[in-house]
Parts: C-alpha cells; sequence; structure tokens
C-alpha cells in the first residue's frame, strides 16, 4: 500500500500539504517540549536537562517500531523507502560542525525556527547565522564539493553494514532508549537544582 | 502529591515497558509473508482472465504505427538475439528480469510492455512471476516469434473459397511482412531497398531507440 | 499539577499508538497459502526442463494426473485415470487439501492440459506455493490424442524451440526472389494491391 505518494495512492501535489501538516505538528511537538529556550537543549551537552535525548531518542524508536510493524502488516513496502545516502567525510566533518553549533548557539536549525516563531531575539540571531552559514557554504561549494561528494556508500542502512537484521536494531534501540531514560532520571535527582 | 508522583512514575513504567515489549515483538512476529506480492489465488484468476495477451497481428500494427510507448522485450538468451529479433526490442535474459539493472524496465507505467521468446512459454511464465511482484502494463506475445513469423512473415494464403475478410486480412498481413523485411518482388532487383541489409534480421540498420526508464519512486526528503 | 497532565498526554498517545499496533495484528489476514519461495528462487522455475514430462513417460512413474481443464472438456474425453480439478477451483479448500495429501503420500502430481501452456500457470503457481512434487505434461491433451489415434506427435512444436532458422530466413527469401525476378525477366511481375486494414484501435488487456 505504502509509501502513498510514490504508489501514486495521493497525487504528487499532496506533498506540501502533508509537508505542512507534519512541519505544524512537529512544531507545536517542539514548544510543546520546551525546544524552543536555548537553555533547556543546551542543558543535555552540560548535564543538567536530559530532555532533548528523550523526545530524539522516543521519536526514534516509535518510528522504528511503527514502519516496522507497518511493513510486516502490509500496508508499507519497506523496498520503496528512500534511504539517505551515507557521505562518509562530510558526514562526519558536518556532524562536527553541527554539534559545535548546536553547543554555542544552544539551537539546532528546527528550533531555532521555533524558538523565532515565539518571538526570541536569540533564535532569530541564529536563523540569520545560519542563512550566513549556507551563502559562505554555497559561494565556496566549489572548493568543498570533492569533500562534499567523498566516500559515496549510497544508502546503506546498519542491516548492510552490520548486519544487524532491522528488528534486532530496533529492540537494542528500545532497551537502550528505556535504560537511558531511566538513569538520566536518576541523575536527574542529583542535580535538580540547577537554575535556568 | 506524592501521591501523583507514583502514578506519574507508575505510567511512564508501564509506557517504558510497553516499548521495549512492542520492540522486542518485532522478533518473533513473522508478519506477513512478502506482503509486496500479488496473492496466489489473485495470481490465478489474472493469469487465467489472457487479458495479457498480444496476438502477432495486433503487435504488428503496434510496430509499424511507431507507437512510442511500446517496449519490447527479448527474453532469449543474448546468441538467439543478436541472431534474430523484431527492430527495437530489448533483450533481457529471463533469468536476469529481476536483476537490480533490469527490474527497472518492468516496474514502471510509462511503456506497454510487451514480452516474447521463442514461443509463448518462457514468455508467460516471465509474466507471472512479475505480476505476482504487481508490476502492470505487461503483455505476452501470443504464441512467441515462431506465430508471428508464421502468421506476419509467412502467411498462408486463404482458400479461394473464404470469405473476404481472410483476404483481407492475408493482404494486410502480407504487406507488414515486407514491412519486417520479407524482400518486396518489385524492389529487388534495382539492388537497393529501404533500409533492409542483405544479410541480417529485420531492420539491422535501425538504431534502436534509447529508452530512459522514469524511475517510480523515490524521492529526496530533508532531515531535521 | 502540570507534570500530570503532560504525562497524561503522553500517556494517552502512547496507548493509542500500542492500540494501533494490536488492532493491525488482530485484523491482519494471513493468507491460507503463503509463496514458500521469493520471485528471486522463482526465477530458476522458468523453463525448467526438468519439471516438464513428455507423454511417453507417462506409464514409467505413478504420476497422479491431474485434467485442469473445465468440466466439460474433461468430459468430453480425458486421459484414463485423470482427476479433473479445474485451474479456477484450485485454491477451493477441497482441492488443496486433495493436493497436501498427495504430498503427504509422496505421490508426483502431474497436471494437464490442452497443450503445454494451459497448464503452465497452474503448474508454476503451486510450485511456488511449496509443491515441489508438480509436474506438468509437456505435449497435453492434444498429444495424447494423437498417440491415441496413432499418429505421430511430430506435428506439435517443442516448447520454445525455434520453427525457423530466421536470421538465414531472409537471406533465402532474397536470393529465391531474385531468381524468381530473373528469370520472369523483370517487369511482368505480378502486382498486387495491398489495403491496408483501417487501424481499428483495438484494446487489449484492462483489469
Amino acid at each position: 500500500m505504502g509509501p502513498l505518494i510514490p504508489h501514486e495512492l495521493l497525487s504528487p501535489e499532496w506533498n506540501n500539504v502533508i509537508a505542512l501538516i507534519i512541519g505544524i505538528a512537529f512544531g507545536y511537538l517542539m514548544e510543546a517540549s520546551g525546544f524552543s529556550s536555548s537553555r533547556k537543549l543546551a542543558g543535555v551537552f552540560y548535564g543538567y536537562d536530559f530532555t532533548v535525548l528523550r523526545v530524539f531518542f522516543t521519536a526514534a524508536v516509535v518510528s522504528m517500531i511503527g514502519i516496522l510493524y507497518l511493513s510486516k502488516l502490509g500496508y508499507l513496502n519497506f523496498d520503496d523507502l528512500y534511504i539517505q545516502p551515507t557521505y562518509v567525510d562530510s558526514a562526519i566533518i558536518g556532524g562536527v560542525i553541527m554539534g559545535v553549533g548546536f553547543v554555542a548557539g544552544g539551537f539546532c536549525p528546527g528550533t531555532s525556527l521555533c524558538a523565532a516563531a515565539i518571538g526570541k531575539i536569540d533564535g532569530m540571531v541564529f536563523i540569520l547565522g545560519l542563512m550566513l552559514g549556507v551563502v559562505i557554504f554555497s559561494e565556496m561549494f566549489p572548493w568543498l564539493e570533492g569533500i562534499f561528494n567523498a566516500h559515496n556508500l549510497g544508502g546503506v542502512t546498519l542491516e548492510d553494514t552490520l548486519g544487524l537484521s532491522n528488528e534486532w536494531t530496533t529492540a537494542i534501540f528500545a532497551i537502550i532508549a528505556v535504560v537511558a531514560f531511566y538513569g538520566t532520571t536518576i541523575l536527574g535527582r542529583y542535580i535538580r537544582n540547577v537554575r535556568y | 502529591m506524592k501521591k501523583r508522583v507514583l502514578i506519574t512514575r507508575k505510567r511512564y513504567i508501564f509506557l517504558g515497558f510497553a516499548m521495549v515489549a512492542a520492540a522486542v515483538g518485532l522478533l518473533f512476529f513473522d508478519g506477513l509473508p512478502d506482503a509486496t506480492r500479488l496473492q496466489a489465488d489473485q495470481l490465478l484468476l489474472k493469469s487465467m482472465k489472457k487479458g495479457h495477451y498480444i496476438n502477432s497481428d495486433q503487435l504488428a500494427e503496434t510496430i509499424i504505427n511507431g507507437d512510442p510507448s511500446l517496449l519490447l522485450i527479448d527474453l532469449r538468451d543474448s546468441v538467439q538475439y543478436a541472431h534474430y529479433s523484431l527492430p527495437n526490442a530489448m533483450n533481457i535474459p529471463y533469468q536476469k528480469i529481476l536483476n537490480k539493472d533490469y527490474v527497472g524496465y518492468f516496474d514502471q507505467d510509462q511503456f506497454k510492455v510487451v514480452l516474447y521468446s521463442n514461443d509463448h512459454l518462457i514468455a508467460e511464465q516471465a509474466w507471472l512471476l512479475l505480476t505476482s511482484k504487481n508490476f502492470s502494463n505487461l503483455y505476452v506475445l501470443e504464441g512467441g516469434l515462431n506465430n508471428f513469423f508464421s502468421t506476419i512473415i509467412q502467411p498462408k494464403e486463404p482458400l479461394a473459397t473464404a470469405d473476404r475478410n481472410e483476404f483481407e486480412r492475408y493482404n494486410t498481413r502480407k504487406a507488414a511482412g515486407y514491412y519486417f523485411g520479407f524482400p518486396m518482388p518489385r524492389t529487388v532487383s534495382s539492388g537497393t531497398s529501404s533500409g533492409i541489409s542483405e544479410t541480417g534480421g529485420i531492420l539491422k540498420g535501425k538504431k534502436r531507440k534509447a529508452i530512459t526508464i522514469r524511475k517510480k519512486k523515490k524521492k529526496k526528503v530533508g532531515g531535521c | 499539577m502540570k507534570e500530570l497532565k503532560q504525562t497524561n498526554k503522553i500517556f494517552i498517545a502512547g496507548i493509542v499508538f500500542f492500540s494501533l499496533i494490536l488492532i493491525g495484528i488482530l485484523t491482519m489476514k494471513k493468507p491460507s497459502l503463503p509463496y514458500q519461495m521469493t520471485a528471486e528462487e522463482a526465477i530458476q522455475l522458468i523453463g525448467n526442463k526438468d519439471k516438464m514430462v513428455s507423454i511417453n513417460q507417462l506409464s514409467q512413474e505413478g504420476y497422479q494426473l491431474i485434467d485442469i481443464r473445465n468440466q466439460f472438456e474433461y468430459a468430453n474425453g480425458h486421459i484414463d485415470n485423470a482427476t479433473n480439478v479445474y485451474a479456477a477451483d484450485l485454491f477451493e479448500p477441497f482441492s488443496i487439501r486433495f493436493f497436501k495429501q498427495l504430498k503427504k503420500d509422496g505421490k508426483k502430481i502431474l497436471l494437464y492440459g490442452k497443450d503445454i501452456h494451459e497448464a503452465s500457470d497452474s503448474w508454476m503457481i503451486l510450485s511456488q506455493l511449496g509443491f515441489d512434487n508438480i509436474y506438468y505434461l509437456k505435449e497435453g491433451y492434444n498429444g495424447y490424442q494423437l498417440l491415441q489415434a496413432k499418429k505421430s506427435l511430430a506435428s506439435l512444436k517443442e516448447p520454445e524451440k525455434p520453427t525457423l532458422d530466421y536470421a538465414n530466413f531472409f537471406v533465402e527469401a532474397r536470393k529465391k526472389m531474385k531468381n524468381a525476378a530473373i528469370a520472369a525477366s523483370a517487369p511482368t511481375t505480378k502486382k498486387k494491391a495491398f489495403t491496408i486494414r483501417k487501424k481499428k484501435k483495438k484494446k487489449v488487456g484492462g483489469c
């Protein structure tokens, strides 16, 4: 049955409509989790607030479980899902830059928009920086192209690289998630009185 | 206050356990066996309807009219293909129909794909397999090349007592036969005839059209 | 209070998620006969000569003959000892039970139709369902009729064998035509008028 648009159960024009609906839901949930506060976001790096970890971990595990059940129940064709290709070099370099930016700026791109939407000035400044980065990157792209395209592994998954089946990955992930949630709850008891 | 905290904690514990249970359950849950394939009984019904057969006359007509949405696929091995095939046909030996490089020719919706082999046994079985994977727009040349030859290239002259339609069909087939390279009586002596080489099979000189298959799926989506 | 409210939301969302999964599992309709091999594995069935039985081998091994033509054709004449299971009824519970029983008894099943093509689809589908004891008759009932009439089987074509040497055919035809043209010394060749049939857009297929 699914994915809906590639299988033409919905016409491609619905793409933007669905994106809008999902985007609104995404923004709402980020705001509801308090992700428009850069202090809360940075908390996961300094070790006084683990909401980020919980939210993203839950999202990952829920979608893993959901997709696998959908495909097993015949509602989704697993092979037709788009898997983002892995570029090793740019993934590492980009990951480092993103991490530094996250700690320093207190936002990731999505949450900065969230913060700007409720009128936070730091969020708007962050977006300006983001745009600046985009412009610089595109201007320098001819020089960076070699690194950008290096070591393309294609759309690999853990199943291809580690030989771990999707079910096992999900089970291990879920257990790690629950352990992490419990661990951070215990940790949180000792650092309750950090003010932010 | 304490009670509330207790309820909160209980619920979190429940959710945590449910999540792990659901994830571990995946390991033991087999699900539908290859849910992407058409069920056997429906497949049999589809094959019994015979809607996927295209006969030689229809095919000859489509080829001559130059239908751009027609894609001929020769399922025989490459030796036989090199020896002789239909104009503009592509060679995909039947052992390779599900190879990554070739499956795109079947899993698409822009062409009307006609499968053929010498007979229609292999083509039919290949059709069955491809249809069981829910590919559509696939047809089988009834009787295969053998039948195509005996009807189009070498049509039998109808008896003198046959009705007019028979004769008309015979003439149409004869004309089609010339298109496919059967030598025309009046052009032979002049030596050069239109696009037909002396040695080869049908219209060898004609260039095979380049076919680009639009991938049906896969669109880029951004991340967070 | 605020935390409890939030917990409530998460709790409800979680319950909805898990109950959706449960409903999905409970409403799942498992096919009674799933494919036992993947499509990739089934490729080796295509044109497989091992599973084709020639009519001359019929008496040698104890095949259970199954006539997959319809009841009318069966009543009109059939191979001795054949049982009639019309192809459209192959998935009825009684025929599946019958096939399973035969497989359990270790018997070989031989399907036949009027020719090889009629039996091949049913054979291919059943083979994919895990019946590895199924064969199909190469000559079909037509061959059997010829045999009964003591005629030679030569008029039946070997499946998938080219009837002509196609490449040479054109060269030969050309030569023949040339010779004929020379013999008739050119211009008197009969001119035939060809009427091209009007393009009738015939719809092929559907469904």
